[in-house]
């Protein structure tokens, strides 16, 4: 763990703004090199692991430091680093790690939350470990922790077996949850998964196809009203530098993890009490006018920084 | 039916794959992974005479940081590009950082320019494999147009997956390397010229590349990705990811 956090640090005194976790399952990070810590942590062992209604293949093991320990740590090395992390499972998010998220303003309020696919024999056959009723208990729980949060998800369409049925409790799914973001994709069988071992890749392309596209318009209209929902809201957004259609314009991600453009304009930075223009690597706020297909477009209204922001009293 | 750009390598049988170097490889391979003590390369280059497992056996030229500090124009120039997950473009910026540490290599931003090409691949879906092997067939052409020789590298998910096989198909490859291989990237690909094939696809359940600072791809940029841990042993029945990291 010491080595990620002194990384961490390292990025921060070079200046970096925002780090992003990664793992192909990020939150079942384990640290188990640190005998001390093995006693402590098997008493909590249990209430430590997984979500609620969740299960995994492999042995969980109840000693060593967690996710939620590492979060800790590395958003506390600069409360002015945006922390976010990916790829998360859905049965990696115990109550203490959706605790943390909230109470630090650095921790984004962006959580990646694959599900594959709303129907429970589709999810039990892929061997995802939850059913969708625990699924959407954990997006109903998280949302009663974090209400401004932002969900995205992966979705598998056609999967082995999948009937017409099953499709639309994907997208029943999709229409209760209200994703900010989804990546969508037909199923393509490989070679060594027990899917291959078991199942036939049974569902013809054209089908796929077809149900890819509903997923698809269905997903985007929903994403349109969500966008539209923030317009006249204030978000703080973090610089990143020119937006890519317009030199005139700069872009930069809002705590959920949306890209916000907005025009260049002059403000007066307190720290210096000269104006200038925005820079990569500050924090403006910006209140959202309109959008562009699934682009929020605003005006840049004063430099801000993450403390200040949090203690508005109001995140979104 | 769709026949894809690389179906014409099916049945190519293949030229200079040095079948010891290949055997040597696959036997290594059978060995469990994790625990193996990674040398440096100046370790290897000590020992060259020594090696039982030397997977090369034509003599080295004498290589550049043994005449001293390498200027620029003696480095070997790689151009890389990356497929996928965010992970594999955090992989790409460890590999930067293994390249540059050897001080071999240095790297180009135009292909056109570079000595060795690498791909840092994906194949959680046949359509992410497909454009690689587009993209193999593009630089096939690249290497006939230039009339030069230059080394090509599949490196992540699609040479764990494939291993030899991606040779075998496209025979513009010459490196095959997996995602817990990067460290042993200077050593294949050195000494090419001859039309030695070099793999290495050992998995391994420690390597984590833990003391590498990545060499950002993009030194401007306000945000960093930190690999915190590789691998997945969940076992979601679609997935090939446990079979490649």
């Amino acid at each position: 763990m010491e080595s990620i956090v002194d990384e961490v640090r390292r990025l921060s005194e070079e200046g970096i703004k925002e780090v992003t976790l990664l793992g192909q399952n990020v939150n079942s990070y384990s640290d188990e090199s640190d005998i001390v810590h093995q006693g402590e942590e098997q008493k909590r062992a249990e209430d430590r692991l997984l979500s609620r209604g969740f299960k995994t293949v492999y042995k969980t093991r109840a000693h060593g430091l967690k996710f939620v320990d590492l979060l800790d740590k590395v958003s506390a090395v600069d409360p002015e680093m945006r922390v976010r992390f990916t790829s998360p499972h859905p049965k990696d998010f115990p109550d203490e790690l959706l605790v943390l998220m909230k109470e630090r303003p650095n921790i984004c309020k962006q959580i990646h939350l694959p599900v594959q696919s709303g129907s429970s024999a589709v999810l039990e056959r892929m061997r995802r470990g939850y059913t969708r009723e625990a699924y959407l208990g954990l997006v109903k729980h998280i949302r009663s922790l974090i209400p401004q949060v932002s969900l995205s998800s992966d979705f598998i369409v056609g999967f082995c077996g999948e009937t017409e049925a099953d499709h639309h409790d994907t997208l029943n799914l999709v229409s209760s949850v209200g994703y900010d973001m989804a990546y969508m994709f037909a199923y393509s069988m490989r070679e060594k998964t027990l899917a291959h071992r078991r199942y036939q890749d049974d569902v013809p392309e054209e089908v796929k196809q077809k149900r890819l596209r509903e997923l698809i318009d269905l997903f985007y209209s929903i994403q349109a009203t969500r966008v539209q929902a923030d317009v006249g809201t204030e978000q703080l957004v973090l610089v990143e530098g020119p937006s890519r259609k317009s030199e005139s314009d700069l872009s930069g991600k809002a705590d959920g993890g949306r890209n916000i453009v907005f025009r260049r304009e002059l403000l007066l930075d307190p720290k210096s009490n000269i104006t200038r223009f925005p820079l990569p690597g500050d924090y403006v706020i910006v209140r959202i006018e309109s959008c562009k297909g699934s682009t929020p477009i605003g005006r840049c209204l004063a430099f801000s920084s993450i403390k200040e922001f949090s203690l508005r009293g109001s995140c979104s | 039916m769709f026949f894809p750009v690389w179906s014409r390598f099916l049945f190519w049988r293949g030229k200079g794959i040095r079948s010891d170097c290949l055997k040597n490889v696959l036997g290594r391979r059978a060995l469990s992974g994790g625990g193996q003590h990674l040398k440096t390369l100046h370790d290897f280059m000590k020992n060259a005479g020594s090696l039982s497992e030397a997977s090369n056996t034509s003599p080295a030229p004498v290589p550049p940081y043994l005449l001293g500090e390498p200027s620029t124009a003696t480095l070997k120039k790689y151009f890389i590009e990356t497929y996928g997950c965010q992970m594999n473009y955090n992989d790409t910026e460890v590999v930067m950082s293994i390249l540059e540490r050897s001080r071999i290599f240095t790297r180009t931003a135009v292909a056109d320019d570079a000595d060795v090409i690498l791909l840092m691949t994906c194949a959680i879906r046949e359509n992410a494999e497909s454009k690689i092997w587009a993209r193999l067939e593009s630089l096939r052409s690249l290497e006939a147009r230039l009339k030069k020789n230059i080394t090509i590298g599949v490196l992540g998910c699609m040479a764990e997956r494939l291993k030899a096989l991606l040779m075998e198909k496209a025979r513009v490859v010459d490196i095959v390397c997996g995602p817990d291989a990067y460290r042993d990237l200077p050593r294949l690909l050195i000494d090419t010229d001859e039309g030695n094939k070099k793999i290495n696809v050992m998995l391994s359940a420690d390597e984590t590349y833990a003391d590498i600072a990545p060499v950002r791809l993009d030194p401007t940029k306000k945000s960093a990705f930190v690999s915190i841990m590789r691998g997945c042993n969940n076992m979601c029945a679609f997935c090939i990811v446990p079979f490649t990291r």
